[in-house]
Order: structure tokens, then sequence, then C-alpha cells
């Protein structure tokens, strides 16, 4: 799996990993039980600093995605632990939900191109 | 002439070290060759090969021609003038087999712009993104710092049991704490990624990683073991000398069989690599050979091919590095010179009720008389005279000495001027010692012979 970290865009460096291994959890691409790199160990390999990269595992663990080994590496967490959805994506998720009311989408509509990416995320 | 052979034979094996490990740039490792990332369908391209071809040659002509002027190194007859032209000529050395590389480095990247050989590679040559594959990402297993510490027991034995050698063994021991340093930390633990194969990567990062303990632990026992042989054969001129030989080939064949062993297993395992994506980082390589990476967090990244880690020059402690290696590069002849000034040479004496002190700078020697035995003077030194520890320039000579058939010795004398005075006492100690004015010496002998003592 690779992990892409782009220096020139705005969403911080911790934030561009956690979204990247939310997304891996999601699609299956990580599976529960896997493992992730330390944190030392992907700071070496990408030369981003070992402290955003702890950031983002500490992010992670909070919400539930993985939890943190002794040794500073990471395991995705098994599929029926609890996840807590921040309140930052819900505003987020609002904040979309409004763009397409406003551009004229119904709720129905609304569902449905939810449901659609939703497949496609499957 | 021992002094020039000496420096000779420490010296002069760097030049065809340099060589081989020049030329060896030219073969393909990695997909590198001279600092510069090519597709696999270059590497047989005719142009590509003259380069190589005529970057080899020029390497070998400019190390003929610095092995030429190695002679007039042998001319100066003072120390400090000796040690001037080896140290420029070593200046030289490490200069002027760059220069073909940084040359043909050059040509290699206008000929792979010129036929558009960076189309094919990965999102890594992007400056600004920088992707890193997790599957292949292995945690490295340090060895145990009881690995070291057993070594730096074994240094430390000489410390017990002779007292006169302590400053020597303390340089050791601190030796011995760097190399763990330098085994852990100025190591960049990053993959040998070079394209998808990820079972090439591990292999290649297991190699590396292997070696480089390897390294670190047989040089730490065999400075343990020096420091025993320092202890067994502190009297020894002769015998000291040529275990200082030992040691000296011995840590070069053990730094320098894996680097090629390496360099080897690099150039076999990525024959085939190339062919579709693999990873070019050529933009963070200035002139091939200085990593610059605003991006990279670390000091320390992995050599481009070997075993070695270099300094991301773009951060602070890399820039603090490179201007420190320029400062000694440049100083580095003058260092004789620099020394002679720093140091005070003028032997002084003073006697006081029963014991007569020489000294120089800070360092005094205290004879007691009533321990005088037997005094002579001197005009040449006596037999195998090696220094434990000590200052040795054209105009002082001072420390912990040893010499055949003697006690340990402390000397202070200027090396110039005879006669010298060689002092013995009933409690098994020697002194030889000297000033830069023969009346002067003469006056202490005086002080010094048994019938003296008031």
């Amino acid at each position: 799996m690779y992990i892409t970290f782009d220096f020139q865009s705005d969403v911080p460096l911790y934030l561009q990993l956690r979204n990247q291994v939310v997304i891996a959890i999601s699609k299956g691409v990580l599976k529960p039980g896997d493992h992730l790199p330390t944190v030392r160990a992907l700071s070496d390999e990408s030369g981003v600093n070992a402290m955003t990269i702890s950031k983002a595992y500490q992010l992670m663990k909070q919400e539930g995605y993985i939890s943190t080994e002794r040794r500073g590496g990471a395991v995705v967490s098994a599929g029926d632990k609890e996840i807590k959805v921040s309140k930052d994506t819900v505003n987020r998720l609002d904040l979309c939900i409004s763009e397409l009311r406003l551009s004229g989408m119904g709720e129905e509509q609304i569902v449905d191109l939810c449901r659609r990416l939703y497949r496609e995320e499957e | 002439m021992l002094m020039k052979i000496f420096l000779w034979a420490s010296i002069i094996w760097l030049l065809p070290f340099l060589f081989v490990v020049q030329r060896n740039e030219a073969k393909f490792k990695k997909n590198i060759s001279i600092g510069v990332t090519l597709p696999q369908e270059a590497r047989e391209d005719p142009e590509v090969q003259a380069l190589l071809k005529k970057y080899v040659k020029e390497t070998g002509i400019i190390c003929i021609i610095l092995g030429l002027a190695v002679i007039p190194c042998w001319f100066p007859k003072s120390y400090n003038w000796l040690l001037f032209a080896w140290m420029l000529w070593l200046d030289a050395l490490i200069v002027f087999t760059q220069l073909p590389f940084i040359r043909y480095n050059k040509k290699l990247r206008e000929l792979k712009a010129e036929r558009g050989w960076n189309k094919k590679t990965s999102d890594n040559v992007q400056t600004e993104k920088v992707t890193v594959n997790i599957s292949n990402i292995s945690t490295p297993r340090w060895l145990s710092p009881w690995v070291f510490a057993g070594a730096l027991l074994i240094t430390l034995v000489p410390m017990a049991i002779s007292s006169d050698l302590w400053p020597l063994i303390l340089i050791f021991a601190l030796t011995q704490i760097m190399f763990y340093l330098v085994y852990r930390y100025a190591f960049r633990t990053k993959s040998e990624s070079i394209d998808d194969n990820v079972e090439i990567t591990q292999a290649l990062t297991q190699i590396r990683r292997s070696y480089w303990g390897r390294i670190w632990v047989k040089i730490a026992y065999a400075t343990a073991i020096f420091s025993l042989g320092t202890l067994l054969l502190k009297n020894h001129g002769k015998l000291y000398f040529w275990i200082t030989i030992i040691y000296s080939i011995y840590t070069l064949i053990v730094v320098a069989s894996p680097e090629f062993k390496i360099r080897k297993a690099q150039e076999e395992l990525t024959r085939n690599s190339g062919a579709s994506e693999y990873i070019d980082d050529d933009e963070h390589w200035v002139w091939g050979m200085f990593y610059y990476n605003p991006r990279d967090s670390h000091s320390f990244v992995n050599g481009r091919v070997g075993i070695g880690s270099t300094i991301n020059v773009a951060r602070p402690f890399g820039k603090i590095m490179c201007i420190f290696t320029i400062i000694i590069m440049v100083l580095m002849p003058a260092f004789p010179f620099l020394l002679d000034w720093s140091i005070e040479s003028k032997v002084v004496f003073v006697q006081e009720e029963n014991h007569v002190t020489v000294s120089c700078g800070r360092s005094d020697y205290r004879v007691d008389l009533e321990h005088v035995a037997e005094v002579s003077l001197i005009d040449e030194y006596p037999e195998e005279l090696s220094r434990t520890w000590g200052t040795a320039t054209d105009k002082i000579l001072k420390g912990n000495f040893s010499a055949k058939d003697y006690p340990p010795m402390q000397v202070c004398l200027n090396p110039g001027k005879t006669p010298y005075i060689l002092v013995l006492t009933d409690n098994r100690k020697a002194y030889l010692f000297g000033t830069d004015d023969p009346l002067r010496t003469q006056e202490l002998y005086e002080l010094l012979k048994p019938q003296s003592i008031p």
C-alpha cells in the first residue's frame, strides 16, 4: 500500500496520513490485524518528521481506527470496535449536504449520490 | 627516513582505493551510474557507454598524475614540512578524484534529459511529493548496546593494570562509545527501494543493515584487542609499531570489504530493474553526490550506492558538517605549523630542595634527586623510543614514552638540539631531557648528577 505526502497541500501532513489510512481501511486495502510500520520506520522512509507521524497515529488511535503497540508500531483495529465519528467529520458532512441542497438537489438525490459513492468505495 | 616510510605507507593506499571506488561508480547499481538514474534501455546505449568509458579513463589519468605528485612529498627534511606536503597531497587527492565524477555526472544528466529518459519514473521524482510503500517497510533490529559494552570493558582493562596508560586508554574508550553512537544514530534505516519489486527491496535493505552492524562490532573488538596490545607491548616499540599497522590494515579491510560486497549485490540484484517504473531521486542529489532535500527532516540519509550514509546538506546539521569539513580540509596542511604555534616549546627547569622540575608549557616532570641512580649525556635517542602519550613536533618532544631495555620513560626535550640527558632512578623510572641550548642542557645535567645532591 502506498502513502503519498504532498508538501504543497493545504492539508497538514499528519492529516494526509490519517486520511489515506482511513480510506485504505474503508476500502479493505488494510484489514483488521494488519500492521502499520513503526513511527520511526515510516519517518525514516518518508523523511517526514517522526512527531508528525506520531500525531497521525495518536489521532487514528483516538478515533478507534488503529491500536498502537508498545514499540511505536500500530495495528488496524478489529471491525467490531466502535469508531468514534468526530464532530469535524459531522460538520464537514453537514456542509456538503448544505452545498448539495443549495445546488438544487433534493433529499432522494443526495441519498442516491451518497449510496453510489459508498458502493464505489466497497 | 622511518617517519617518511610510515607517512607514505599510511596515506598512499588511499590512491588505489579511491581509484577502485571511483571506477566502480561507472557500473550500474540500483539503476544508477555516476550518480545518474537511468532506465534499462539506456544501459547499452552507445553514447552512455562511451561516456562511462571516458569517465573511467579520465579518473585513471588523474590517479596516475596524483601518483607522480607523491614524489615531492619525499623531499622535505623537517617534520612540519613533511606533514604539510602529505596533507596538501591528501587534499588534492580528495578533490581531484571527484572532478571526473562531477563532469560526467553533468554530461550524463544532459543526455538523460535530451533522450527523455526521465519520463517513465514514478511519483518520487516530484520534489513536492513523496510516496512510500508501507508494505516494504521493515523495522530494523538493532544490536544490543551490551555487545558494544563488552568491547568497552575489554578496552578499559589496561587502565586498571597500568596507570601510566590512562590518557591513551581513555581515548580508546571514547572511541568505543563513538563507534556505538555512529552505529546506532548515523545510519538511515530507509528501505533500499528501487522499484516495485518487494523481494529485491527487502534483500537489499537486509544486506545493508546486517553488514552495517557487523562492521562496527568487528571494529569495536579489534580496538579492544589493540588496547590490550598497547598494555602488553608498551615497552616494545617495534612490536607496537607493527601491531598498529596490523590494526589499521584490519580496520580498512573490515570497512572496505562489505562496501564492495554490497556494491556487487546491488549491481547483481538490480541488473534487470529499470524496465518499467523505477525510483529516480536525482533531483535531490547535487552533482550526483550531495543530498539536498529540504523536505526530508532527517540529517542522515542512505548513500546512493554501497553501505554508507551521507548527510542531508539542506538540514542545519548538514550545513554545519559541510562547513566543518571544508575548514578541516583547508586547514589540514597548516596543522603542523598551527600545532607548533599553539604549543609552548621552551624547556625550562628549576631546582627546589631535593628535586628538580623540568617543565614545558603545562607539563611538569619532577625528578627526586635522592632517587637518581645514573645520569648520562647522549647524542641519540635510546633504541626503539616510542611515544605512548604526548606531543611530537619539530621543536618539542614530550610525554610518556617507551624504549627498549628501559623502564617507562618521561621525555621533555627539544629534538633539534643535542645532547640529551638520560636519567635513571633507583625506583625504576627513566627521564630524557634536553633544552634548546646545549649550555643550559649542561647546566641541567650538573643539577641532576648524583653528586649534586646537597
